[in-house]
């Protein structure tokens, strides 16, 4: 029995400290208010006016105002109704609307009772309740009086009566605190009602430029109060709806070369509906499953209020990896009327994620590619294709640099079209396509040895052929012996006549130009080629074929027109290069500005403060990169911390009062509950600093960091070193 | 000859020496002029629109503590003020009530990716139309 006591006080405890972060003033800027009389039974009761009060029940309170900054302004406090805000959350309503339930049962009680009760009201322990709902008689007997005046009567009525609202002064640093009655009426129905204890900062109204450009900006903060009438109390919580959002165009060719405009993520929104009468804390857990690599597995708790008879949509942001195959469901839990955990679970959602902007970019790439190489392939067909030319059969003598004279083109056009390979010897009788020779009336002729095989031959040609081909043998016959002779006389050592410019072909990959002029020379040492001139056959046929040797010889010509080809190659490569640089460049754009808009859009969400129209010129310069993982191999894998279970400590050590409040209040609000704020060991420190205990904490504290940016404060992310810096999982460090 | 070359010589160094001086001091001024700027901006909060009077961004440097802004609506392809339209500014007030910022860049599309705000602490943004103009509320609760 004592065992289980004492386990009992031990979870008492543990439940106390759990709650201790969430006890604590609404505090926006300058302005702050809080229950003044919180009840330690009643969990938030340090934040919010929780009661639980039947129809007809009134009870008696207090709000403490405060002024925590070094300037005294005038505020208002009334008591509103609750309405719901644009994105779903508790909202109050302005001072000028209507109040038509919890707005309406709060009176407040700034000033004392009149002077002639206040001796009484001190002997009730100051109880308004007590002074109020006393009797004429009682009064008089407490009194001492048999009657009481009518005008002393009539003011303590209207002190009674309250005032919807209070406006004071507020001092510097100034608290304080206004008592308050709240009176259920009779026939309120059972379940809760809200509403709220606003405080407002007055300012004076201003004059419209007269183009309604200029707007006046009011503060307030809400205590918010929670009554619930006692009776049937239904708990019931429905998951309405549960989707998963593309938000984003895969195609939008402004987020790919303009200003980004939308984040590329989706929104994973579950829809629940509170079909009870008292607003529900629900419990939500996304899950995440990566189906394909089993890595981006992922559960997020989110804890939202659903009001009574409403909808709450909540959404979550999911920065998408670009490619897996993903399920998506959810889990809201909430206590039913009997206190027991509900859990409702969403049906399971299966997308494939595919980047179809990558994959596009890179076909179009590999289409340019393709297009400029088929585009290639026809230049060389147009080239090389050989569209035009006859066959042509090798006479003794003939090597490819003397055919590609006569034929007046280039060597390598004639060894490609007839797929010639190094050392590019041509045997006589060797056919081979040749182009056709233009006679000087612009006639196309045949190449004088060439066999035309769909043509059919004239007689008459053919023997002229055969006499030519005869005369050329012949020709080269002579040539070798003499040759021979020679080399025999000048006891130059014997070797067999080859194609000169075969030899060379094979050594070197010079122009045939040079070449010729290297046969030349090594003729003019070796051996002397016979001049045409000096051959006994000189028919015309023989002299029109080696003029054209002749003529060919035209070594700036050929120069011009070789290195024009050559320019034609690069050109070919140039473009190919530069469209793989081109689209290598947009590729890298597509990464840059993904990147890019993915770090402004978790920037521009998450925080809402001032930045300087130069900072907003400079932003993206300025931007924080994205936290990323470092994967070091040979180090354990580094579980990251989840924000809702990082202790963080906010220390002031140099900023102004009240800052380290406001970072913890901003940081609980972007979802680190277990936050606290005080004041630093150092009077003042310059700069300020995030740290974090280990790198479990990495990420987060880089996330904070960046956050902390937004809000126009610089901190350094460091790992933490010293016990201060050690006090908390992470230490944010407030200096001057 | 040789006295001439070095006069030369001398002359292009100074006018190199005056041209960097010059070059310096631009530099200067400029970066004195946007610090000034900076300095000097009044709350404000930009309302950048399409041609077809789409809001595309809102940009405000207001604070809790200022007491007033001025709201201008800029055509963001020619960059000039346009005129005040109900419905424009109709939208401004629907965005700005949806979205959880303050200040900072505001990204119409983007608002509805925000997460829901925290049950513990809220903040709502609402438009109340006064008697000689709009207020604009801030509540924290």
């Amino acid at each position: 029995m004592k065992k289980f006591s004492l386990i009992l006080f031990l979870t008492f405890l543990s439940m106390g400290f759990f709650n201790l972060p969430r006890a604590q003033a609404i505090e926006y800027e300058m302005l702050g208010g809080k229950p003044a009389n919180p009840d330690p039974n009643v969990k938030n009761s340090e934040s919010w006016f929780i009661y639980n009060l039947a129809p007809g029940q009134a009870k008696e309170d207090a709000v403490e105002v405060m002024n925590l900054f070094p300037n005294s302004w005038e505020a208002l406090v009334y008591a509103a109704d609750t309405t719901k805000s644009s994105s779903g959350g508790f909202a109050l309503k302005q001072f000028s609307e209507e109040k038509q339930e919890v707005g309406s049962w709060v009176k407040f009680y700034p000033d004392a009772p009149p002077a002639f009760f206040q001796k009484i009201f001190k002997d009730l322990d100051s109880k308004i309740l007590a002074l109020c709902g006393m009797s004429q008689a009682d009064l008089a007997l407490k009194m001492s009086q048999k009657n009481l005046a009518e005008n002393d009567l009539n003011d303590l009525k209207n002190w009674c009566d309250g005032k919807d609202s209070v406006k004071m002064e507020l001092k510097t640093k100034e608290r304080i605190t206004i008592p308050f009655i709240i009176r259920v009426p009779e026939g309120t129905e059972v379940g809760e009602h809200t509403g709220g204890v606003l405080i407002q900062k007055v300012m004076p109204d201003v004059q419209d430029s007269g183009n309604g450009s200029s707007i006046k900006l009011t503060t307030r903060v809400g205590v918010r109060i929670y009554e619930t009438v006692p009776g049937e109390v239904v708990r019931k919580l429905v998951l309405a709806d549960f989707q998963v959002i593309k938000n984003f165009k895969e195609f939008s060719l402004a987020d790919l070369f303009g200003k980004p405009k939308k984040a590329q993520e989706y929104i994973i929104q579950t829809t629940s509906k509170n079909d009870g009468n008292i607003s529900l804390d629900q419990q939500e857990t996304i899950h995440i499953k990566d189906l394909l690599f089993k890595k981006g597995n992922a559960d997020i708790p989110r804890n939202f209020q659903v009001l009574k008879q409403d909808s709450f949509i909540s959404n979550y942001s999911w920065n998408n990896p670009r490619f897996g195959h993903f399920s998506f469901s959810t889990e809201i839990k909430y206590q039913d009327s009997e206190g027991k955990d509900v859990v409702l679970t969403s049906k399971e959602i299966k997308l494939w994620i595919i980047p179809w902007r990558e994959i596009t970019v890179t076909l179009i790439i590999f289409a340019v590619i393709f297009a400029v190489y088929l585009l290639w392939k026809l230049v060389q067909k147009k080239k090389y294709g050989g569209a035009g030319w006859v066959k042509y059969e090798i006479a003794p003598g003939e090597n490819i640099d003397s055919l590609a004279e006569k034929f007046k083109i280039d060597w390598k056009i004639l060894a490609k079209t007839n797929k010639m390979k190094p050392p590019y010897i041509l045997q006589p009788g060797q056919a081979i396509l040749a182009p056709k020779i233009k006679s000087e009336s612009n006639t196309e002729e045949a190449p004088i040895n060439s066999v035309p095989s769909s043509v059919p031959v004239d007689p008459l040609d053919k023997s002229l052929a055969e006499k030519l081909k005869a005369a050329e043998m012949r020709l080269a016959a002579e040539h070798k012996t003499e040759t021979t002779q020679k080399t025999a006389k000048s006891g130059i050592k014997k070797e067999i006549i080859k194609p000169v410019a075969v030899l060379e072909l094979e050594k070197t990959d010079e122009t045939p130009h040079k070449i010729k002029e290297e046969i030349v020379k090594k003729e003019d040492l070796m051996v002397q080629i016979p001049p045409v001139e000096k051959t006994a056959d000189k028919s015309a046929a023989l002299e029109k074929l080696f003029s054209s040797k002749n003529e060919a010889a035209e070594p700036v010509e050929t120069e011009k027109e070789l290195s024009g080809k050559s320019a034609n190659y690069k050109k070919i490569i140039f473009v190919i290069i530069g469209v793989i640089i081109l689209a290598g460049i947009v590729l890298a754009g597509v990464i840059f500005f993904k990147n890019r808009k993915k770090n402004n859009m978790q920037y521009q969400l998450d925080l809402a403060n001032t930045v300087s129209e130069n900072q907003q010129e400079n932003q993206d310069k300025e931007n924080l990169p994205a936290p990323t993982e470092e994967k070091k191999p040979e180090k354990p894998v580094v579980v990251d911390a989840k924000p809702a279970d990082i202790n963080i400590l906010v220390l002031n050590e140099g900023a102004l009062p009240g800052s380290a409040g406001k970072i913890k209040n901003f940081l609980v609000g972007k979802g680190y509950p277990k936050t606290e704020a005080k004041n630093g060991v150092a009077a003042e420190i310059k700069g300020s600093f995030v740290f974090y205990k280990d790198e479990s904490f990495q990420k987060e504290a880089t996330w904070i960091a960046g956050m902390l940016a937004g809000k126009d404060i610089k901190a350094e992310l460091k790992m933490a070193e010293s016990e201060e810096e050690k006090s908390a999982d992470i230490v944010i460090i407030l200096g001057k | 000859m040789w006295v001439k070359q070095a006069k030369k010589i001398q002359l292009e160094w100074a006018l190199m020496l005056i041209f960097i001086l010059a070059g310096l001091a631009a530099a200067g001024s400029t970066v004195a002029e946007n610090l000034n700027f900076s300095q000097s901006i009044l709350p404000v909060r930009f309302v950048y629109l399409d041609n077809q009077n789409t809001i595309q961004r809102i940009w405000s440097n207001i604070s809790p503590t200022d007491n007033l802004y001025m709201v201008k609506f800029i055509n963001v392809k020619t960059q000039t003020e346009m005129g005040f339209s109900e419905n424009v500014f109709n939208s401004y007030q629907d965005i700005m009530r949806k979205s959880n910022s303050v200040s900072g860049l505001i990204v119409p599309s983007a608002v509805i990716a925000s997460p829901a705000q925290n049950n513990f602490y809220n903040l709502a943004i609402d438009f109340i139309k006064t008697e000689n103009s709009f207020e604009e509320v801030h509540t924290f609760s």
